[in-house]
């Protein structure tokens, strides 16, 4: 729950930062290049439906099911933290409006 | 443990990432293997049964486990390390530079989104751990099943050229002899439906996984995925 009276200290070039740090690599591996490297699975990656035999086929059926579900919360994932990146860097600019308007509010008074 | 236990494949390759590992490394023994068993139950028939039984694990493939235990592995620790370094950057920002209601917020997010990491990686661990096992009881069956129809088919081809005799040899003529055409229809037919049965285990196994080994993995669970927000409550 956000309270009205609670103290804020921001720093928005911290919280741009933080927001950069999720997809840009320049402070180290990102965690969405730890995702698109998780998502580089080995060529190939689903089974085939015989790949326990004939009657293992329902098995590897499901196995590469699992395979599209993973793939698919990956690309989520990422889409996901770009998301937050952008929701980051527009949490820093309305700071820097809201105080810009602060200012220019006490100044009229 | 689950990278390096492996049961060697001749002709595998050691890396799935390499490329040239198309599988199939051990199919061509399960075909000989097949035609050796085909061939006994020529001169022993009562072995039809056998042909029937292997020819259903046929064409399984370790090769192509091992490669998916190795990709599920991998998956694991990728998605494991991106929870973690996304929570690491969020500890980094010094409370002195943002210090609000706000990044108590974001910060309940990422701790749902490494939990959701961990389910993830856990689940793609636990895959692997499993796809292991399987690869390599397939090729320890397949190596078994090489050199018992090997002993067959050598008894049965030694018996056609040389004559009868040995132990195996008697004992197969015996078992051949005591199964008459009515019985071994009866027998084939039997096994067919232990086999339908077993189709039924594998697509209800397949069921389970769908529910117990895909936790963090499927999106309905929102897995790994911080969940979207307007910008005023990151």
């Amino acid at each position: 729950m956000v309270r009205n009276d609670e103290p804020r200290i921001h720093h928005s070039p911290a919280i741009r930062a933080l927001g950069d740090a999720l997809t840009d690599d320049s402070d180290g591996t990102s965690p969405v290049s730890h995702l698109n490297e998780a998502g580089r699975m080995p060529p190939n990656m689903r089974m085939g439906p015989f790949a326990m035999g004939m009657l293992g086929f329902p098995l590897a059926l499901e196995h590469d099911k699992i395979v599209g579900y993973a793939e698919s919360t990956v690309t989520n994932a990422i889409a996901g933290l770009h998301q937050r990146r952008e929701g980051l860097h527009s949490v820093a600019d309305n700071i820097e409006i809201a105080e810009l308007r602060n200012e220019e509010h006490v100044r009229r008074i | 443990m689950s990278d390096g236990f492996k049961i060697p494949i001749p002709g595998g390759t050691p890396s799935p990432w390499q490329p040239g590992d198309e599988g199939g490394d051990l199919r061509n023994v399960q075909y000989l293997t097949l035609a050796m068993l085909v061939f006994s139950a020529y001169v022993f028939p009562h072995l039809e049964k056998a042909v029937l039984s292997y020819g259903l694990t046929v064409p399984t493939d370790p090769q192509l486990v091992h490669r998916s235990a190795d990709g599920w592995s991998s998956f694991g620790g990728g998605v494991h390390a991106a929870g973690r370094t996304a929570q690491q950057q969020h500890d980094s920002v010094a409370q002195a530079s943002w210090q609000a209601p706000e990044r108590d917020l974001y910060e309940q997010r990422m701790d749902s989104y490494v939990l959701a990491s961990d389910t993830a990686s856990d689940s793609a661990q636990t895959l692997s751990t499993i796809l292991r096992w399987v690869a390599n009881i397939q090729t320890a069956s397949i190596y078994l099943g090489l050199l018992s129809a090997a002993a067959i088919a050598a008894t049965a081809a030694k018996s056609l050229l040389m004559g009868p005799g040995g132990r195996l040899y008697g004992h197969l003529v015996a078992k051949s002899a005591a199964a008459s055409i009515e019985g071994r229809v009866r027998q084939l037919q039997r096994f067919l439906a232990t086999a339908a049965v077993s189709v039924g285990l594998a697509a209800a196994g397949a069921v389970t996984a769908e529910f117990t080994l895909t936790d963090g993995l499927k999106l309905s669970y929102g897995a790994g995925r911080p969940e979207g927000g307007s910008t005023a409550d990151v």
